[in-house]
């Protein structure tokens, strides 16, 4: 079965689903069997985890609070890889792009509708640029992307430590953590679902993913980056410019892990605080594999992760277990989804 | 089941008219063309380097004329592979110049090629020809993506006209598929023969580069394949034809150009030559006696 | 006759069930939001929850359960998971209080106690102005200020170190505390000083205690959560070299360190936390900002743990395996004393 047949055609998206639904089960066996070892309740730590997730409008929040950056995250990862790279550097790219949202939303004065749009196109050309560079190197100077975007991961990350430490450019004296003032409220992004967290964010990223899926299969454009994805000769055969295309690609994929960033500065925290990010772009790399690289899958494999996170939370808030036993689910869950899908991928990597 | 034949008792035609069902032409006739033929493409001094960064072309000139096919015969590794690549804007030139109707194409893209008007049958239709995990309709757009009719704006594709143009290809040239959204990588090599030809040749162009075009295909592909290339030329394209098959360059060449270590040894008529005379040629660059040469 | 005395009888039974039943209500909740870093920092989250699980103890007790039942608590790892944990604990109802531990944690209280104003909160090392906020604040520098006093006396190559966690204003409290108290007992002291920049990076602590140890410097003392550690590793290195511990007696704590830490400033946080809990369990808890310290209206809450006795409420013994003299202590007591009725003035 091939990875793009499942895109067009019903039948085998029915298959794909079950195969996922049997992975779930079969990492959730194994949590529960690894829970059991360690002497803690099944029932207490999977009841827990649901409630978490889904159990109440505050858990359904936080479920979807966690759920947004990853849409975007899952969406940059498969967006790169459809041109048959890898964006390792999510991470980084949503970093930057949230300290640009940040200072754009502080330091500016635009009426409400305006200062968000502008806050978001900084932020969004942040992270294209810092995805611009490994494509750049990637296209003309045959740079591995994988590394050079994990890499310019770390950079931003330090980066941004040093501009939000104490004697930091951009430290707000006032409450002494590792943040940058408050956004001007008028660069806010309304809460849509009080008294959570989940603000529009959500639908700005819901709706990208369906923007990804319009680009890459209902336009030229994304008909040309898809088959430089899965045949660069015939790609360049059809007349295709190759090295544009991969600099586009991880371009555009820093874009939208930027605007993962700037979604959380202006929805969830109202700042940049130092290493907010609980790893929401690496998640977008299981949240891209998980989604077979479909845009629109990308949205639900999201809110697989949002849903695992959130209840993570629960569990270790309840006692039931500690955090960690959170982070062991997540991981089996996101491996056991993966694994086939991991498989042909580097399959197709080590053929590079 | 057809029959049985004994090895020794049989010879090819009488196979291929078992296996195809019908009178199989071995040899095509081709139409006389009147009036002087006017070149299209012109090859000066073509100097060119492989991927291993040796020089492949080594001083290339001919010119490939309206209403004409003319035949490459060499042996694989001659620098045929890179002359298609360079006629088709898929390789660089590092020396000489190609020019179509004046145009000057040395160091254009790809892109600029096609859009000359230059079509390209690939010597690897896995490899170039085709995106094997694409539809057939999306291979029957390869090259001509951005064209109008099938993306009127770059924000918007019509996927009607892609649709109808690909059932088109399909009809003419007897793809045979269950639907035009299958993978193409589910068709069998002489259907996806048939489709890379449908796109190639529905595009009207003016200069068609034909690497190899019957490999791998059945008597019956085969036979459409050069009928088409014939019918090509006949209608006024320039056909510029690389093949192993000696037998089907001789056939179906008005002119046959032998290709020895990166330059052209000779252009002979295929009415005055013969396979031991292009042999030689061929193999060793010389010919023993002197023959009937043609410009 | 009798019918009425069964009647007040009856009534006499009835209503002490209703009442024995009223006692018998549900045990207030505790919400604990330790800091990032979270336990096993062997000081100041650790003594949180010291305090924390104190209270939970008497208050289940009282009600005839078990800690469990009255204590639920998280261990963010980010400053950034703090909104989340207070939004949860808040919106769930259950909780009769809610314990914040850390200055980081402010901006987030901030945004989220208006939106639960029957919500009580408290924040320690920090102050939020809001009614339903009370703000457990620690003359820290007056801790340091008792340690810098040792440090200033006991040192024989008259450098001392100090390392920070992170170059805030609270550290720097700490920080100028300290300088002032070395100065104080010898003038010509010097102190280095370092900030590791982060609340969990013992190896980084320890690096840059070596660092100062190598520059001369024989005691170092420090305000970096659980970085500090690090500090106590690298004294092990060297029989010159020693350390003082932070908030709590950290040779009680860390014993495999005894031998190294000559004692620790002393932070009550177990205290302030387990009062404020027992003030909502009777009752009488208020919203405000709670100063503790020698020089405050609470008088405990800061001091220094140092020595063998207990010789007053600010100067408390060390399970520490160095001896010190005698004078030392009475050098303290000094101090203690000095800035208790105000004769000794630090500048923080």
């Amino acid at each position: 079965m091939k990875r793009s047949a499942l895109l067009l055609k019903g039948s085998s998206l029915a298959h794909e689903l079950g195969i996922t639904a049997l992975s779930i089960l079969l990492a959730f066996g194994i949590s529960a069997f690894i829970i059991w070892a360690a002497g803690f309740s099944v029932s207490a730590v999977f009841i827990n985890l649901w409630k978490g997730a889904f159990g109440g409008k505050l858990a359904l929040g936080s479920t979807l609070t966690k759920s947004t950056p990853i849409i975007l995250t899952s969406l940059s990862f498969l967006f790169a890889f459809r041109a048959g790279l890898f964006n390792i550097g999510a991470e980084g790219q949503l970093y930057i792009g949230a300290i640009v949202a940040a200072v754009v939303g502080a330091y500016l004065n635009l009426p409400v509708g305006l200062h968000v749009f502008v806050c978001l196109l900084a932020a969004g050309l942040a992270g294209a640029f810092w995805g611009w560079i490994p494509g750049y190197l990637r296209a003309k100077r045959g740079v591995n992307e994988f590394v050079s975007t994990m890499m310019l991961s770390y950079v931003a990350i330090g980066f941004t430590d040093y501009l939000v430490a104490p004697r930091g450019p951009l430290h707000d004296a006032k409450y002494w953590a590792n943040q940058t003032a408050r956004i001007a409220s008028t660069a806010a992004l309304p809460r849509i679902m009080r008294p959570t967290q989940v603000s529009v964010a959500l639908i700005i990223a819901v709706f990208f993913a369906f923007v990804v899926w319009y680009y890459l299969f209902r336009t030229p454009a994304g008909y040309e980056l898809r088959s430089v994805g899965l045949s660069p000769p015939a790609a360049e055969y059809g007349g295709i410019r190759i090295e544009r295309k991969l600099i586009l690609a991880l371009s555009i994929a820093g874009l939208l892990a930027g605007l993962a960033g700037a979604g959380e500065v202006l929805g969830t925290h109202f700042r940049f605080i130092g290493r907010f990010s609980p790893g929401y772009g690496w998640d977008g790399i299981a949240g891209g594999l998980i989604a077979r690289a479909h845009p629109i899958g990308a949205i639900f494999a999201a809110l697989l992760m949002g849903a695992l996170r959130a209840g993570g939370m629960q569990v270790q808030r309840s006692g039931a277990a500690p955090g960690d036993i959170a982070a062991v689910i997540q991981g089996l869950v996101i491996f056991f989804i993966i694994a086939p899908t991991l498989i042909r991928v580097l399959i197709r990597w080590r053929k590079r | 089941m057809i029959g049985t034949v004994r090895a020794d008792e049989t010879n090819e035609r009488e196979l291929a008219e078992m296996m195809v069902g019908r009178d199989v032409v071995f040899t095509v006739r081709r139409t006389e063309v009147k009036g002087a033929p006017e070149p299209v493409l012109k090859v000066v001094d073509v100097q060119a380097v492989d991927d291993r960064g040796l020089l492949a072309l080594k001083g290339v000139s001919f010119e490939l004329r309206k209403n004409e096919i003319l035949g490459i015969a060499g042996v694989q590794g001659n620098g045929q592979a890179e002359l298609a690549e360079v006629l088709t804007g898929l390789r660089p030139v590092k020396k000489g110049s190609i020019s179509l109707d004046g145009l000057e194409l040395t160091g254009k893209t790809a892109r600029d090629f096609i859009d000359a008007g230059i079509a390209h049958i690939p010597a690897d239709r896995h490899l170039r020809g085709l995106v094997m995990d694409f539809t057939l309709r999306e291979n029957a757009i390869l090259g001509r993506q951005r064209a109008h009719e099938f993306a009127p704006s770059c924000f918007w594709q019509d996927q009607r006209a892609i649709t109808r143009y690909t059932e088109r290809i399909v009809r003419e040239f007897g793809v045979k598929t269950p639907s035009v959204h299958v993978l193409v990588r589910n068709l069998s090599g002489g259907n996806q023969q048939r489709l890379i030809v449908g796109r190639e040749f529905s595009k009207g162009p003016r200069v068609i580069i034909a690497a190899q075009p019957t490999r791998g295909l059945d008597i019956g592909g085969m036979e459409y394949v050069r009928e088409q290339l014939l019918a090509m030329r006949d209608h006024g394209a320039a056909v510029l034809l690389i093949s192993m098959d000696l037998d089907e360059v001789m056939m179906l060449s008005d002119r046959i150009a032998v290709i020895y270590e990166g330059r052209i040894v000779a252009i002979k008529d295929p009415e005055t030559t013969d396979r031991r005379e292009l042999g030689e040629l061929m193999l060793s660059g010389s010919r023993a006696q002197a023959g009937g040469e043609m410009r | 006759m009798k019918r009425l005395g069964t009647l007040i009888l009856a009534v006499l039974i009835v209503s002490s069930l209703v009442v024995g039943l009223g006692f018998a209500k549900t045990p207030p909740k505790i919400g604990l939001i330790l800091a990032t870093g979270g336990l096993g920092d062997k000081s100041f989250n650790d003594q949180s929850f010291k305090g924390a699980s104190d209270a939970a103890a008497k208050i289940a007790a009282q009600y005839g359960v078990t800690v469990d039942d009255v204590l639920d608590y998280v261990e963010p790892n980010d400053v950034s998971e703090y909104e989340g944990y207070q939004l949860q604990f808040a919106d769930s109802g259950d909780y009769d209080i809610i314990v914040c531990i850390g200055f980081d944690q402010a901006s987030a209280l901030e945004t989220v106690a208006p939106q639960y104003p029957d919500q009580k909160f408290v924040i320690v090392d920090m102050v939020v102005n809001q009614p339903n906020v009370a703000s457990v604040v620690t003359n820290d520098w007056e801790e340091a200020f008792l340690v810098g006093v040792a440090a200033g006396y006991l040192t024989k190559t008259n450098i001392i170190g100090f390392e920070g966690g992170m170059e805030i204003p609270l550290i720097i409290g700490f920080m100028k505390g300290y300088t002032q108290g070395a100065q104080w007992v010898n003038p010509d002291v010097k102190v280095l000083v370092r900030y590791v920049g982060e609340w969990a990076n013992p190896t980084l602590g320890a690096e840059l205690a070596r660092e100062m140890y190598n520059a001369g410097a024989d005691y170092i003392y420090g305000a970096a959560g659980k970085s500090h550690l690090g500090v106590f590793t690298a004294a092990e290195e060297n029989p010159n070299w020693y350390a003082f511990g932070t908030d709590v007696d950290q040779a009680a704590t860390a014993p495999e360190h005894a031998d190294v830490i000559v004692g620790s400033g002393l932070k009550r946080v177990d205290l302030a936390v387990e009062s404020q809990i027992m003030r909502m369990a009777n009752g009488t808890w208020k919203p405000g900002i709670y100063s503790y310290g020698i020089h405050t209206e609470f008088g405990f809450g800061t001091g220094i743990a140092i020595g063998q006795l207990d010789v007053n409420d600010y100067i408390r013994k060390s399970a520490s395996e160095v001896k010190v003299p005698c004078e030392l202590i009475l050098k303290l007591v000094e101090a203690a004393n000095g800035i208790k009725d105000g004769s000794i003035v630090i500048e923080h």
